[in-house]
Formats: C-alpha cells, sequence, structure tokens
C-alpha cells in the first residue's frame, strides 16, 4: 500500500484486510470439510455483512453472488469451485497489495470496492469518440439497481464498459440508452484492464451499430483481458452467427466460421434471436465472460433490436 | 492438479484448502481464457424464405405496447391487415407467448410467425385453438353495424346508464369521429366531477384514449387541457401514453409511400 496513503485510507484498509482475513479462513474452513457436507454451504450473509462493515463492497457482493450459485444448476459445483478459487485469489492479493505493479494494486483495490477519487479522475486524459451503445444490462443489488453499458469506439474501435446506479424508481444519470450513439467524452478508470470508463459528457447521435466479427476474436479479446486483470468478469462483443441450436434449456449459436458457442439471453430474447435467423447477416451483441455469451441485442439487415 | 482433481477434493474436502482454492482459481482463469468450442451439429432451425416486414422499425414500439399499453394493440393490428404486412418479426415471441390474449388475426403471424410457433408447446396450441364461443348478447351486439352501435352507445352516455355502459363500451372500437366527440364532450362534462359517470369514464379511460378516431386525438389534448385536470388524474395518466404511442404509430404508417 503506497505511503502516501492518509489516515483515514489506512485505517479502511485496514478494516478491509480484516474483513479479507475473514473471508478467506471462511473459505479454507468451506473447503477443509468438503462441498460434500452441505452444512459448510451456509454463513454467505454473514460473510456479506461483515465485508459491509468493512466497507469492500466488491468482496460483499462477490460473496453474496457465490452464495446464489448454490443449487442454481444440475452442475452448479463446477461454477461454485470456480468462483470460490477466485475469490481466495482476489482475498489473496489484496493482503499483499503492495507485491503487484500499480496498474494492477489499482484494479485490485476498485475490485474489492475502493472507489476511485473523483479528483484522480478528474485529472486523467479524456476521450472523445462516437460511441455506439449496443450491450445494456441492468442487475438489481439490494435497493440499486445497477446498469452495465457497453459502447464501441467508432475511431478507437475498442469496448468500453460505463456502470451506473440508480435507487429503484429513480431514473439513471446520465440515462445511456441501449440502441443510442453518442458523441462522449470519456475518462478511463485507472488500472491494467482499462475497460471501465466515466462519462464526462455526451450527446446523442444516431446509431451505426459495430460490424461483427467471428467468436474467436471475443474469446481471444477476453483472454488478453484475464491475462491484464485475472478477475474481468467479462468483454463485450458482437459476432456474426449463421444460426442458433437448442440442447435441452441451453442454446449455441454458430458464427460464420463454423464456431459454436453458448449463448444466453431472456426467454423471450433468444426466441427474437431465432425469428431474425435465416437473414442475410445476424449479429449478435452481447457479453462473453469465457462460459457463456450472454446476448442484449442483435443487428439484422432491418435494423437493430434490444432483446 | 486438473479439474477433475480439484473438484473431487473440493467435495470431500482438503487438509490443505489454502492451496487447493488457489489451484481451483488458477485454473479458473485458464479454463475461462481458454474456452474451446467442442458443440458441434448443424443450424436448428431453417426459417421459411420470405422478406421482413416493412413494419420492423415498429417492434420495439409492439413490445412496448404488449406490455405496458395492451388497449393501443387493436389499432395496431388493423393498420397493420390495411397494409397487408405481416407483424415484425422481433416482436412475435411477446405476441405468441400473449396470443391467447392478444387474438391477432392469425393471418398477421405470417409465414414466419407460423413457423416460430411451432417451436414451443403453449404457441403451438394457442395458434391451433378455435377461439371460444361467443355470448348471444355479444354476438347480437356484433351484427349491428358501427353506426348503429355508436347511436345505442351515445343514448346510453346520455341517459347515464352506466351498467349497460359497462357492458357494451369495451366492445366498440375503431369508433367515428362523430362519435368520438360525443365520448370527449362527456368527459369534459364530467371529469371534474365525482358521479358514476365520472368513475366509469375514468375506468375505461385507456380504452377511450385508444379508440377515438385518430383525427380526434387533437381534441382530447385540448379538452384535457381546457379541464384544468392534474396530470395525476386518472384519465390525464391514462390519456398521455396512449395518445403519445398513436402519434408515433400513425407517424410511422404516414410515412409509408401511398400503397
Amino acid at each position: 500500500m503506497a505511503s502516501s496513503d492518509s489516515p483515514t485510507r489506512k485505517r479502511r484498509l485496514k478494516r478491509i484486510a480484516e474483513g479479507a482475513e475473514a473471508g478467506r479462513a471462511w473459505l479454507e474452513v468451506m473447503f477443509r470439510s468438503g462441498l460434500g457436507s452441505g452444512s459448510v454451504l451456509e454463513g454467505f450473509s454473514d460473510l456479506e455483512k461483515r465485508m459491509v462493515d468493512s466497507q469492500a463492497a466488491g468482496l460483499a457482493r462477490k460473496f453474496r453472488l457465490l452464495g446464489e450459485l448454490r443449487n442454481t444448476s444440475a452442475d452448479w459445483q463446477d461454477r461454485f469451485v470456480e468462483e470460490a478459487g477466485l475469490l481466495y485469489l482476489l482475498l489473496d492479493s489484496f493482503l499483499r497489495l503492495d507485491s503487484f505493479p500499480e496498474a494492477m494494486q489499482q484494479e485490485i483495490m476498485r475490485t474489492v470496492g475502493i472507489t476511485v477519487d473523483s479528483r484522480v479522475l478528474n485529472a486523467l486524459p479524456i476521450q472523445e469518440d462516437l460511441w455506439d451503445l449496443v450491450v445494456q444490462r441492468e442487475f438489481k443489488e439490494g435497493r440499486l439497481v445497477a446498469r452495465r453499458s457497453w459502447c464501441y469506439g467508432r475511431s478507437s474501435q475498442r469496448w468500453v464498459c460505463v456502470q451506473h446506479y440508480r435507487i429503484v424508481n429513480q431514473p439513471f444519470e446520465p440515462n445511456l440508452m441501449l440502441g443510442q450513439g453518442y458523441r462522449m467524452a470519456l475518462t478511463m478508470y485507472p488500472g491494467s484492464a482499462q475497460t471501465r470508463a466515466a462519462v464526462k459528457s455526451y450527446e446523442r447521435v444516431e446509431l451505426v451499430p459495430p460490424l461483427g466479427g467471428c467468436f474467436d476474436d471475443t474469446a481471444k479479446e477476453y483472454a488478453d483481458l484475464l491475462g491484464r486483470f485475472p478477475w474481468a468478469e467479462q468483454i463485450a462483443g458482437s459476432v456474426c452467427i449463421n444460426g442458433l441450436v437448442q440442447e435441452g434449456d441451453r442454446w449455441y449459436a454458430q458464427d460464420l466460421e463454423g464456431t459454436w458457442f453458448p449463448v444466453k439471453a431472456d426467454p423471450l430474447g433468444i426466441w427474437r434471436v431465432v425469428a431474425y435467423s435465416g437473414s442475410k447477416r445476424v449479429t449478435l451483441f452481447g457479453e462473453w465472460d469465457g462460459r457463456e455469451f450472454y446476448a442484449s441485442s442483435v443487428g439484422t439487415e432491418s435494423g437493430f433490436v434490444g432483446l | 492438479m486438473n479439474w477433475a482433481e480439484i473438484m473431487s477434493a473440493s467435495a470431500v474436502g482438503s487438509s490443505e484448502p489454502a492451496k487447493l482454492l488457489r489451484a481451483a482459481g488458477k485454473e479458473a482463469i485458464r479454463r475461462k481464457a481458454g474456452y474451446r468450442a467442442s458443440q458441434t451439429g448443424t443450424v436448428a432451425f431453417s426459417p421459411p424464405s420470405e422478406p421482413a416486414s416493412p413494419a420492423e422499425p415498429l417492434s420495439d414500439l409492439i413490445r412496448y405496447a404488449i406490455a405496458k399499453l395492451p388497449e393501443v394493440l387493436p389499432e395496431v393490428f388493423r393498420l397493420l391487415e390495411a397494409r397487408g404486412f405481416p407483424l415484425p418479426w422481433g416482436c412475435l415471441p411477446e405476441i405468441l407467448e400473449n396470443y391467447s390474449s392478444l387474438r391477432p388475426n392469425s393471418e398477421l403471424l405470417g409465414d414466419r410467425g407460423l413457423w416460430l410457433s411451432q417451436f414451443v408447446p403453449k404457441w403451438k396450441k394457442a395458434v391451433a385453438k378455435e377461439q371460444g364461443a361467443v355470448p348471444a348478447w355479444e354476438v347480437k351486439w356484433r351484427a349491428q353495424s358501427p353506426q348503429q352501435r355508436e347511436h345505442h352507445l351515445a343514448e346510453m352516455l346520455k341517459d347515464q346508464r352506466v351498467e349497460d355502459l359497462s357492458v357494451y363500451f369495451k366492445l366498440h372500437r375503431d369508433w367515428s369521429q362523430e362519435f368520438s366527440e360525443v365520448v370527449l364532450e362527456s368527459v369534459l362534462e364530467h371529469i371534474n366531477r365525482a358521479s358514476p359517470i365520472a368513475e366509469l369514464l375514468c375506468k375505461f379511460a385507456p380504452h377511450v384514449a385508444a379508440n377515438i378516431h385518430y383525427s380526434s386525438v387533437e381534441v382530447a389534448d385540448q379538452l384535457l387541457y381546457a379541464s384544468h385536470a392534474s396530470p395525476q388524474h386518472p384519465i390525464a395518466k391514462a390519456w398521455f401514453p396512449i395518445l403519445s404511442v398513436r402519434r408515433r404509430l400513425h407517424k410511422f404508417f404516414l410515412s409509408l409511400p401511398k400503397k
């Protein structure tokens, strides 16, 4: 931890470190007993509260999501062990933060829940471009609703993610809409991932959806991102598809190179993709998390439609 | 440790949990970064070859109407039928999901909608199902000409026959300009009163906004303004979104080249 940290910040980091120690010990107890002994799979909400008390909102969220994975599908244990392992590595890494390069330290701190000081953010360079918002998802987080929007820069040819929160029944500010183009000035959050941005100013323009590529481009981009920051949860992508196939409750899409990849969407959303299948050029826009491509919208020769 | 070893150790427990968790974390990153498609097969859906509906730009608006303002859908269906357009593909799942309550003419589904309906048993059943028997009084009512129906409804309004109105009002759609103005006058007269007829007009406010003749939409706006009703008044609350969607709908059809 940087020696220039203020006493208040030092106290906060100490509290988070104590929470991280507790979280790590709790995971160790669970994996010492084994997941087969169901009784150890309790206590997630206590851990979540403990992390909130430690002012580590990011860790609290991760413990909550880990708890929510239980019994969600037939193969939930696979996902659970992956996420528990990733969380353990994150706690480990936070506890030896000083051993990482500065850019990685910033990502780790933001992931555990330490927000970037607005003065730091305001001093960073601004990137201006025309951005097309083609991927957007909303999640309820307690009394808050989080909205993650991915925009593709027409000149920069890169994806950036902007995240906003609102209290239930209140509008988002700014209220960026799926299927809308924006002339935006953005500041990239400091760190090694370089995917997350803060909006400085924006103005609506007509949407020009990005061209779709093959699935491997998105998978490779995500692998590169994991190389820069191993806890990156997802990246946006646009993939042109030939069509879909359904196997039980799972869906797969085939890209133009013949590669199949697992696809998920809202129940009626996936049928919307089927409804457009066979069109000249169908492009799926969504998020890839290394396991599933969560489709958020589809582009066809008739236009752009949110799923 | 490979993934199978990690999973079996996780199930039974390990004397070195830290080592196991670190191995699981590292393997998780490797698995996420190294995803390789293993699925093989052929595309399962071969849709009929037909061009997309010219009404495709209305897809989002129709989905919004299904979710929030179903009252406007009969007009959407009428306008599409008049043009000979099938429903936009983008709203077909919502239409099929709500087919029994929306009851569009099955021709509006087009080849694409009928094809899509085959894949979900609930949709297939709904599209194939004959509509239930219509009560005799409704058959009689429907057998009347629109002019006769409007004449009767206007009489009921004048005589404030609330019960009769409540039964027949909802069966009448696509109002003439003359009848629209009769109803609007009645709304203006009762909007700030507390009476059974005022309650009925509040209850049927979405129906009124969705069915008044399109040329009377401006009159409806002026009426609300003249009434000084609060924006929270049930009639104002129901009318604003419906009239706004109807304007967007008509703007789209007016923008199309003439048939």
